[in-house]
């Protein structure tokens, strides 16, 4: 038996807390998903397909753990680009106004939720001209609403445009 | 196999007046602009001037109908393309290349690129449909679940041509979409993985999943950026580039053809449709392609691959209503609604007996195929100007318009809130290059997968000599071999080459 080169397993980690939060939040649901398919029923038409891909993406997915906590090591393809403190506050901002956006559109109402996304995203992306923001707001939530309102048949609930 | 005198009669038909013309070019207009709305689907389209077709005569109202089938077919290129957005899974596909090529500047090249895939490809399909409509009907009504098990498994091979810059990264992204397919209630009843929530037991709403793991994520990309295209010399509209990307078709004469026969035979199986058509014959084109690699990068055979498969499989649904009456999609159980409402009922009867109407209804396809080149090239002309809109402005705009379209699918807060949960995880799986396509195609195919794998053990009663009654089937399985098998080699060849060099 080769002997075990110490040297080499004692090197110091470089964790991707990122990635490893990934790894470990797709484990989670899929442990949850075994769980629950086991739960409903151990009948083979429950889980002829299911069981045995959840077992193959775990396994998977313990393979892939040693790339999150040696990340340094890894291929520069491997390794997500950089990003700014900026550019992630930007993208994180986006995230959260979109979020809110769709939670506001049954909450307050289609028309509202758009102009204020409209406005929140182009602040956002660097409109700083505040006509600019108010005006292209107020068009897009119209011509979108009254569009789709033409073509969809399901109800939207606004509070100015009904 | 050609019914002259029907031919001849179905000729003096549409030769007699104008009458059925005239609904062309305004179905050929509305199909693009619907086809191009996210969300709108081409059902909804045809759906919605349904109605409408009430007061015509019967072969009008059908020709106007298919004209919207014809150009949202095509319509739904022009956002996968220029916005990464997969207005119906029939589009998929063609992001993988049309998206990348649009970003390097070559959105002309794409947009000509995919416009003469599909003018080709379904005019190809109709007009074999001309000589095949018996022949293909037969094949068709024999296929069974274990034949369908094959068609969907050779579809999950486009998993191995997604896997990106690392296989196993690629491998857990088509895992995971294959799980989130499989949520929900299967064919069996059994119920899971829907966490009590009352929208799941249908499984996950498909098309804001797919927006949100393609469009919505990359859109959170492009946050720093100014333009889609960032040189100025790249966003220039140019017809004579578009023109050559329509003629670049020619320049690939076997992946059009070969995306045009999988789209006739895949889109005839009632079910399967332009879904996995696309899919699969992009899967064949990146296998069988001298630089494989280069396909996701901005390969104009990526964008005919997959245009020419989902616009002949138009040809294909129209072969199975009108020989079976069997609706193969939504559109075409359209089409069969309004032969209801004029009386007239699809199937071989219909086909025995009015084989003039049936040659009419194909021939009238092959000129509205061949109207789609101008009607079409002048829409991706005024569609490409978006390349020229400042993403700031773009960004909020088809975020909206992903959110409204996902309403539009079933008028509930399901869609938006799917687009927006599926937004965040595909840009963090893109960040950490796990490939948010193949999560689509995992998450497309999975339940088809489940689906058919329990219909196969249901007829079998387990058994698996079954797989000897059914010729069909090991058909299938012995291409998808086949396949896998000339993948490897290719690899290994490639592989030792490089060790030589």
């Amino acid at each position: 038996m080769p002997p075990i080169n110490i040297q080499r397993l004692a090197r110091p980690l470089s964790i991707d807390w990122g990635h490893l939060l990934t790894v470990m939040a797709m484990g989670a649901w899929a442990l949850w998903y075994l769980q629950d398919l086991r739960a409903a029923s151990l009948d083979l038409e429950n889980t002829l397909l299911v069981e045995p891909l959840i077992i193959a993406f775990l396994v998977m997915l313990l393979a892939v753990l040693p790339q999150c906590v040696r990340c340094s090591e890894l291929p520069k393809d491997l390794q997500p680009e950089p990003l700014t403190r900026s550019s992630f506050l930007k993208i994180f901002g986006l995230m959260l106004a979109f979020a809110a956006f769709v939670w506001g559109l049954f909450a307050v109402g289609f028309d509202i939720s758009v102009f204020v996304f409209c406005s929140i995203s182009l602040l956002i992306t660097g409109e700083r001209r505040w006509w600019i923001v108010l005006l292209f707001s107020a068009l897009t939530t119209v011509l979108i609403i009254k569009g789709y309102q033409l073509l969809v048949p399901f109800q939207m609930p606004n509070v100015f445009l009904k | 196999m050609l019914d002259l005198v029907a031919l001849n009669a179905a000729l003096s038909i549409l030769m007699g007046g104008l009458d059925a013309w005239f609904w062309v070019i305004p179905g050929l207009v509305i199909g693009l602009v619907f086809g191009a709305l996210p969300g709108i689907s081409i059902t909804m389209a045809m759906a919605l001037f349904l109605p409408m077709t009430l007061y015509m005569e019967f072969l009008p109202a059908i020709i106007f109908l298919t004209s919207i089938f014809t150009g949202a077919g095509f319509g739904g290129s022009v956002p996968a393309i220029l916005m990464n957005i997969p207005g119906t899974s029939s589009a998929v596909a063609t992001t993988f290349d049309g998206y990348p090529m649009a970003r390097k500047g070559l959105h002309n090249e794409a947009l000509g690129a995919a416009l003469g895939a599909s003018v080709t490809g379904a005019l190809v399909s109709y007009i074999a449909l001309m000589f095949l409509i018996v022949p293909l009907a037969n094949i068709v009504i024999k296929m069974g679940p274990l034949e369908m098990l094959g068609v969907v498994s050779w579809g999950m091979l486009m998993l191995g041509s997604l896997t990106g810059v690392s296989m196993l990264r690629g491998m857990i992204a088509g895992f995971f979409g294959v799980l989130i397919g499989t949520v929900g209630m299967n064919t069996a009843g059994y119920l899971r993985g829907t966490a009590g929530i009352n929208e799941l037991l249908d499984g996950v709403p498909k098309v804001p999943v797919l927006m949100g793991l393609l469009a919505a994520s990359a859109l959170f990309s492009l946050v720093n950026a100014k333009f889609m295209i960032e040189s100025d010399d790249g966003r220039k509209l140019s017809a004579k580039r578009m023109l050559n990307g329509f003629l670049a078709v020619l320049d690939h004469k076997l992946c059009q053809f070969r995306g045009t026969a999988i789209g006739i035979l895949i889109g005839a199986t009632p079910g399967v449709g332009s879904s996995v058509s696309n899919l699969l014959s992009y899967s064949e084109a990146k296998r069988t392609s001298k630089d494989p690699d280069s396909f996701g990068q901005g390969n104009i055979e990526g964008v005919i691959a997959a245009e020419s498969a989902n616009s002949s499989s138009e040809g294909g649904s129209m072969a199975t209503m009108l020989a079976l009456g069997i609706p193969g999609g939504g559109a075409t159980a359209v089409l069969l609604a309004a032969f209801a409402m004029h009386d007239v009922v699809g199937g071989p009867n219909f086909i025995d007996k009015s084989k003039d109407v049936v040659y009419t209804i194909i021939l009238s396809n092959v000129g509205q195929c061949l109207l789609l080149f101008p009607v079409g090239f002048l829409f991706i002309y005024l569609a490409s100007s978006l390349v020229k809109v400042p993403l700031r402005y773009l960004i909020p705009v088809v975020l909206v318009a992903a959110a409204f379209g996902a309403y539009a699918i079933d008028g509930s807060a399901a869609g938006p809130v799917a687009l927006a949960i599926f937004a965040v995880i595909g840009w963090v799986l893109a960040r950490y290059k796990y490939p948010p396509a193949a999560v689509v195609v995992g998450m497309l195919l999975g339940g088809l997968l489940e689906n058919e794998a329990l219909k196969t053990m249901q007829i079998s009663s387990g058994r698996a000599d079954y797989v000897l009654e059914r010729p069909g089937a090991i058909g299938i399985f012995i291409l998808i071999v086949v396949s896998v098998s000339l993948t490897v080699r290719a690899k290994i060849k490639k592989a030792n080459a490089a060790n030589n060099a």
